[in-house]
Formats: C-alpha cells, structure tokens, sequence
C-alpha cells in the first residue's frame, strides 16, 4: 500500500532536507529530525550459504552502527568539541538521495520509506571516497513534522570504502 | 630495489618501506608466507563442514572442519584455471563445486568429481585427476580457540612463535570469569590508505598518539558516565605514563609481540579506584536498561570477576587499549563485565593500502541482550563506523600522500628518515614499585616497559628487517 501523490511529495522533500542539512554540517538541526528513541543500524554485510540475506537481526551480530540518541549526540559533541581531526578542515560532502518508495497509508503514524543514498566525501580537497547504500527508514508523523524513528543503511560494498564520518 | 639493511636501523626507517611497490611484493613471500596467521576462530567452524573466508596476505583461503573434526585450511583456488570454488563467507558445506567446468572438491581439497569427465578426458580421466586438489596450506595449530596457519613448512611450533604474549592472550580471548567467549557473526570490513605495517605498528607501541588524535573522542567520551573511567583518565598524559604500562614479548622464534595501555590491578594510588570500579562495577545501571536477565547474569559475572581478580593486593594484568601480535593481528580488551573484545586482522592490500577485518568477541554464556551489548560498545569506538578509528585514519590517509612522494627521492633515508626513538621514561615503572606494586608480578612474562615508548616499534621493524633479509 502506497500513500497519496502528495504525501510522498512531502516525504521526498523531507529526506532532501535532510540531506541539505547534512551537506551544509548543519548537525544540531538535523540532530532534531530524530525522535527520542531512534535506533540508526549499519549492519556489517556478508554472504552466507543457504540465505540471500546479507546480514542478520534476529541474533546478536556485528553492526558497524548501532546507535540510539544519546551516542549519536555523542558523535556531535565529538565534532563540536573543535579537536575532531577527520573533520578539520570540514569534510566537502554531497549526498545524492534517490529512488524514494513509500509503503504505508496516508492516515499511519509511521511509514516505511525506502531510498537509495550515494554520499561523497572530500577530505582536504582532494582525497575522495564514496559511500553507498539503500535505506529503509521509519518515518513517524508528530506535531512539528515528520521525524526519522529508524534508519537501517544497508551498504552496497561488504568492505566500507574508508571509515565512515557521516551520517547516511 | 630498496636496500633493507640500510632501510632500517637505529631508531630511524626510511619512509619508502611503507610505499614501495617492489618491497611490498617481497613480503608477501617473505613475511606473508613465513609467519603463522589468524584465520579464524574454533567457534566459527564449530561443526564437520563449516567453513569461513579469510586471506594470508592477499591470498583467499577457506578455513573449514574436515569430515574427521580436523581444522584445515584451503587456497580458494581451482587448480584447473584459477578461479574461486568457494562462493560465500561461511557456512556449512559437503564440498565445493567449481562453477567454471564443474570440479568438485570434498572437504579434504580433494578432486572428486569432474564436469563431462569422460566426453573430454576419455581414457586420461584418472591420471589426470591425481593431484588436483586446493592447495593446503601446511601448518595449522590453534592457542585458545584462535587457529593460525603457516605456508612455512619449516615453521616453529605455534606456542614457539607465540612465546611470552600467550598468558596475555589467555585473560583476553578467554575472558577467564566468563565460561567461554564465542565470535558473533558478522565482520567488519574497511579500507584506509596505510601500509599494513604503519597501522600494525601503531597498535604495538603507539599509545603516544592517543591523547593528540583521539582527544576529541576522549572529550566526549566522559559522557558516557562510568563505563567509562579508564577513558576519563587516560586523557591526561601525566596520569596515563604513570598508571599504564607497555609489555614487549620476544618469542622464542624471534618474533615481536606487544600490548599498551595496559592497566594494572591492585594499583590503590590516588585517581586509581577506577580500576575496582569499572572492572567490578561499570554497568549495572546499564545492565538494567538491558532486562532482569541482563542483571542476573551480571551479579552472577560480578561475583565470578570478583574471584577471579581476587584479593585487592595482588597485582594483575587488568586491561590494554592495543595488542599487536607480530605480524598483523591486533586486538583490545577492556576487562569489565559488559563489552566485547576487539580482534582485528590488518590485510596487506598494495604498498599503500590495508583492508582492516574486525570481530568482535563475547562471553558465549551472556544473554543475547549482552551480546549485542557487547558489539554496540565496540562499534562506537574501535570500530570503522565508531569514534575512534576515523581520526587514525586521517592521520594515515595524509601521511600516504607523503609517503608516496618519498618514493621520488633516491635517498629518502637520508633526507626524511621516521623515527621510533622514544625511548619511555623508567622512572614511571619506579612509582609503580614505591606504591608497592609488583610489576614482576603482574607481568611475569615479557618486558614491561613504561607507557608511551617506541621500543615496541623499533623491536617491530627489526624483525621484520630480519625476515625480509633471509634469503
């Protein structure tokens, strides 16, 4: 089940402010996006015989990310304290977010929205390395607006490009 | 080609051993293929028939449990053209089809069946057959759980090779309060642009750099409240040298292994009863947020570390921040009740690049909530996604530009030599005896050393310039 025209419309514009956030380092406004009990899930990807599923939930398993709100605040505090290397100078990002598909009625309180997100990142100028992945996020409907209540990324590449700076 | 004797010595290395194509290829013979390796875990290939995807080198291998309950270790490699027979990171198999002309391999890399065998050998079928098996990799042995394999088949034992680090290796991959540690599925997988030795060293003797590239990660970091009070103080480099210590091991067989930021039990000086605390106490609050399972299994933990550690007197290897054992496998291990261990495998990817393999241990025992505890805790720091690892590598990423600039320079030895000079001030290791702490005691095998020293660094590169000599 899809929701309307319009309601995809508005879902698609959230994610591209997300994203313009992100790219601007505009983090504690993004940092609001989030509900209070997000969880943001970067499962490590393998191939196993017998399943075509490239990474597990059902039982404890290595994530790259498994963070709820009080550790991704930490991950801001981090860049704000000034010391944070990998961000000095600010890293040049852009996000391309595509391949936006909704699932879910118009009147829900949380929608399923997959995407497609290409991050590239540009340290000093000149070292760069892209990131890839499909997202399947939970977007909840609250007074303010929508907010992220999860994110799972699951990556392209099995093996991550360089260590991941950003938020996808 | 670069003259190894001249490349290292006294404390100072020449920047193009960490750049230079040609040397690089050198070692996959001579260090790659002439040392024991980490390829995996006894839990990982627990049953006949499990089987696990690893590199020695840049050579793919298939670790896997033969039909008789023997670990034997493959080249992913058909001897017809080449190519992989086996197609997934692990699992559990009877035998390995190769997708190419249909050649099936049993678990003893044996040749047991052939596409259109007859139509296109005929009558040479069976002679052709004999010896047509995945190449074996000769030597297999296992210390704790941990199986390592060797190309060497003049090896030293594994115990020979591992010398004095394995009473280290014991407390950490055992987690000896536990009941018994197991490898969660799942792995880590990154690129950044370092040789594999920059990186390896690094976790041998660089707890120097920590308090300079992970300062913001340590600023932060006391936010997480008392999980963390080992990171609280070793922020400050005064307290850090005077409450933490280095190990270097020389094994038997030559071989340099090494452990820092290592803490020590029953140290009672003032600013030190984090120890007690965070080893015996860290995370009840947070046990709780886990459910009344977590809790239970933690009083229980609590009571068995409690033991383990025992009475607040004795000395006792506590924690490490880095482990390297010789030549690319590191680990860390916080002793506390919560968390995983983090063992990680520096694959040589080209002179300038590394692909890192981590995993992530917990005790087999704790509920599931604990486990994934257990990688939560590792993921935010000592991991690629975490806080930790992204300013290593910035460091690495910067220095690579550099480094391959050197490879212009004839004499970059003379020019732009790297140091490992620090030589550690023994004067900490003094303290540590008037506040009546027998470090002897502690650390009965190998040397310690005071923190923030690049003996362990020097020791490093020497064996490896003793390996890359050998004819």
């Amino acid at each position: 089940m899809e929701p309307t025209n319009a309601t995809c419309q508005e879902i698609e514009r959230f994610l591209y402010r997300e994203a313009w956030l992100l790219d601007n380092h505009r983090l504690r406004e993004w940092f609001d996006l989030l509900t209070d009990d997000v969880r943001y899930l970067i499962p490590t990807i393998e191939t196993v015989r017998g399943t075509d599923a490239r990474y597990r939930e059902d039982v404890p398993y290595y994530n790259l990310v498994d963070w709820d709100k009080r550790i991704i605040e930490l991950r801001l505090l981090q860049v704000e304290t000034n010391f944070n290397h990998s961000e000095i100078p600010p890293s040049a990002v852009q996000r391309i977010i595509s391949n936006v598909f909704v699932v879910g009625s118009d009147e829900a309180h949380e929608l399923t929205v997959y995407s497609n997100v290409q991050a590239t990142l540009v340290r000093h100028g000149v070292f760069e390395t892209v990131f890839k992945g499909k997202r399947e996020d939970q977007l909840r409907r609250m007074s303010g607006g929508w907010k992220i209540a999860g994110r799972k990324v699951e990556l392209l590449l099995s093996s991550l490009p360089r260590t991941l700076p950003l938020f996808l | 080609m670069i003259d190894v004797d001249r490349a290292v010595r006294d404390g100072f290395f020449d920047p193009k051993i960490l750049a230079d194509e040609d040397l690089y290829h050198e070692e996959q013979e001579k260090i790659f293929r002439r040392t024991w390796l980490y390829v995996g875990h006894e839990s990982q290939v627990a049953k006949p028939g499990d089987f696990l995807i690893n590199y020695m080198g840049e050579e793919e291998v298939v670790l896997l449990r033969d039909p008789k309950g023997v670990v034997r270790v493959f080249k992913n490699w058909c001897p017809h053209r080449g190519n992989k027979v086996c197609l997934f990171d692990r699992g559990n198999a009877r035998a390995f089809t190769c997708t190419f002309h249909g050649w099936t391999f049993d678990l003893n890399g044996k040749l047991i069946g052939l596409g259109a065998g007859r139509e296109v050998y005929g009558d040479l079928e069976q002679e052709m057959r004999k010896g047509k098996v995945l190449p074996e990799v000769p030597k297999v042995s296992s210390y704790n759980g941990l199986i390592f394999a060797s190309w060497d088949r003049d090896i030293c034992s594994l115990d020979d090779y591992l010398g004095d680090i394995r009473p280290y290796l014991d407390v950490v991959t055992t987690r000896p309060w536990s009941g018994g540690v197991e490898v969660l599925p799942g792995r880590a997988r990154w690129f950044f642009p370092t040789n594999w030795k920059a990186i390896a060293e690094n976790w041998i003797t660089d707890d120097y750099h920590v308090w300079t590239t992970h300062s913001s990660f340590f600023r932060v970091a006391k936010a997480l409240g008392p999980v963390s009070p080992l990171v609280t103080s070793f922020v400050n480099p005064d307290w850090a040298v005077r409450h933490t210590v280095n190990v270097l091991v020389t094994a038997p067989a030559g071989a340099p292994h090494g452990l820092g930021a290592v803490s020590v039990w029953g140290d009672h000086r003032p600013g030190t009863e984090y120890h007690h605390e965070f080893v015996l106490n860290a995370g009840r609050h947070l046990a709780e947020t886990l459910g009344r399972e977590a809790v239970e299994w933690y009083d229980d933990s609590v009571k068995r570390i409690t033991e383990y550690f025992g009475r607040e007197g004795t000395a006792k290897f506590c924690s490490m921040g880095n482990m390297t054992v010789f030549p690319n496998l590191s680990l860390e291990f916080l002793a506390m009740v919560l968390g995983g261990v983090s063992l990680i495998q520096w694959h040589p990817r080209g002179a300038t690049m590394h692909e890192g393999w981590e995993w992530v241990l917990v005790d087999k025992n704790a509920p599931d909530p604990v486990k994934r505890f257990g990688q939560r805790l590792v993921g935010l720091g000592q991991s690629p996604g975490g806080m930790i690892m992204i300013d290593d590598s910035e460091n690495f990423e910067r220095s690579r530009d550099n480094l391959r600039a050197a490879l212009s320079y004839k004499d970059s030895m003379e020019a732009i030599p790297l140091s490992v000079e620090a030589p550690g001030n023994p004067s900490y290791l003094q303290e540590f005896e008037k506040a009546g702490i027998d470090l002897r005691k502690a650390f009965p095998a190998g040397k310690v050393l005071p923190g923030a020293q690049e003996e362990s660094g020097r020791a490093f590169y020497n064996y490896w310039k003793d390996l890359m000599m050998r004819p």
